[in-house]
């Protein structure tokens, strides 16, 4: 993996979540939009080794918590879901883009619900859970898989560090 | 050597397994989650001041596309007026009637005249929290006397938008009136009516607030406006909050009120809000 780009790539996501770009394609009063960073935790933890999979869900853990307001909860939530889905690699059939979906939606409403109430935990701020905007969502998130999982696939190849021996992109002719 | 590969090198030199490094940031997760908030918040706000430029703009891209719907239609520009001007008013009556009681007071007893307010700092908006929470990011902080709990108006002083939730030393975060887990002391009084209703009013999570448990005999109807309340140091005159769009029997528990508050001001559409800091003179002694 090329941590650097990989990096840059996770601070432009969460400026995304954290910014005001994604209202642009809100509903719901501004409050049900799409999170990135959850597509990028499940596509990476399903598409990149088990050892880097682990840092990379605990990294985008944190990458959330910095654009939210308080620290921790998706590091620890997020970590352990994306190194949990990397376990089940070889389980899951992520290939058509029906699974897809269906896996983001289903880490979505569990990651979501879990940061929240660690959230509250944290925070000792009691609220009501509202719980039309965690589905709402979840599903936005869900809905934007067939748009973003393909144009991860293509992005995937430039994050993959180069084999060595192989030159990137230039292939010798057969003598 | 590139970054990268001394990276690999150091985890073979280690010899990570997956387990082990999972624990190994499980527990560094953990941790931060243990850390108290006002010490972890630093690094939110941290993120905040290294991308203030990129979460403006979109905030900027926003405020555009609202000024485009609102200068499509004509009627806007008076309706915004004519909120400005029923905020003035409602303002202004409530601080009549509270003279009017001062007064009352002061004409049997002589007492020492409270401070006014020390004044307003005002603060633009970085960036703006919709979602679960609903928050501001403001660009001042402890530095120019802000403190969690100070009550934050809207650009003209003339209602409030919420509360300063924390501080770091140039940036603040505001908790809406909105928010879930939002509570403020307010005070209910209709035009012309000389009896007040306390409450304790909550963010519905949406675009409005509730005011629960209130009993049914008190004479709340649609359209009575919703103060909040003063607070010895941080309100001293009562400000407009909103105004009851919704009062119903509780479906619950029939005997009380169920009140729907519309917010006064839309705080997402604030570019610059304002915040009541203490007299400088108690900061100088703090």
């Amino acid at each position: 993996m090329r941590w650097i780009l990989f990096i840059l790539l996770t601070m432009a996501a969460s400026v995304l979540e954290a910014g005001n770009l994604l209202n642009l394609i809100a509903f719901g009063y501004g409050q049900v939009r799409p999170s990135i960073l959850l597509v990028l935790l499940v596509f990476f933890a399903l598409r990149t080794e088990p050892m880097e999979a682990v840092g990379i869900s605990f990294l985008l853990g944190f990458a959330a918590d910095l654009a939210g307001p308080v620290m921790g909860p998706n590091t620890v939530c997020w970590g352990v879901a994306g190194s949990l889905l990397a376990q089940m690699q070889g389980l899951l059939n992520v290939r058509h883009s029906v699974y897809q979906i269906a896996v983001v939606l289903a880490a979505a409403l569990v990651l979501m619900g879990a940061s929240h109430g660690l959230a509250v935990l944290k925070t000792e701020q009691t609220g009501t859970l509202p719980l039309r905007i965690l589905l709402g969502r979840a599903f936005y998130t869900a809905a934007i898989v067939p748009f973003l999982w393909p144009l991860l696939e293509r992005l995937r190849p430039l994050l993959k560090k180069p084999q060595p021996g192989r030159s990137s992109g230039i292939r010798l002719g057969h003598v | 050597m590139p970054l990268t590969d001394a990276y690999d090198m150091s985890i073979r030199k280690i010899h990570l397994s997956p387990g082990l490094l999972f624990v190994a940031l499980l527990l560094a997760g953990l941790i931060l989650l243990w850390l108290p908030q006002q010490l972890t918040c630093r690094l939110n706000f941290l993120f905040v001041r290294v991308f203030e430029p990129f979460l403006r703009l979109g905030r900027v891209v926003e405020a555009q596309r609202v000024q485009q719907i609102a200068g499509a239609g004509g009627q806007t520009i008076d309706a915004a007026e004519y909120e400005r001007l029923w905020k003035a008013y409602q303002n202004l009556s409530a601080q009549y009637q509270t003279l009017h009681q001062e007064y009352e007071t002061l004409a049997r007893f002589r007492k020492e005249v409270p401070l006014p307010w020390a004044g307003l700092v005002l603060a633009e908006v970085c960036s703006s929290v919709r979602g679960v929470r609903q928050e501001l990011i403001i660009n001042k902080g402890a530095d120019h006397g802000l403190a969690a709990g100070q009550m934050v108006l809207s650009e003209k002083g003339d209602c409030v938008l919420g509360v300063v939730q924390e501080v770091s030393s140039r940036l603040s975060r505001v908790r809406l009136l909105t928010d879930p887990s939002m509570t403020l002391e307010v005070r209910i009084r209709r035009q012309g009516a000389e009896r007040e209703y306390a409450g304790r009013m909550l963010g519905d999570g949406k675009n409005g607030c509730r005011i629960p448990l209130l009993p049914r005999d008190y004479d709340i109807r649609q359209g009575d406006v919703v103060y909040a309340a003063p607070q010895p140091g941080i309100l001293e005159a009562p400000l407009v909050v909103g105004q009851c769009v919704q009062v119903q029997p509780d479906e619950e528990h029939p005997l009380l009120w169920d009140i729907t508050v519309r917010p006064a001001a839309d705080a997402y559409t604030q570019k610059v809000v304002a915040v009541i800091v203490p007299p400088l003179s108690s900061l100088e002694k703090k």
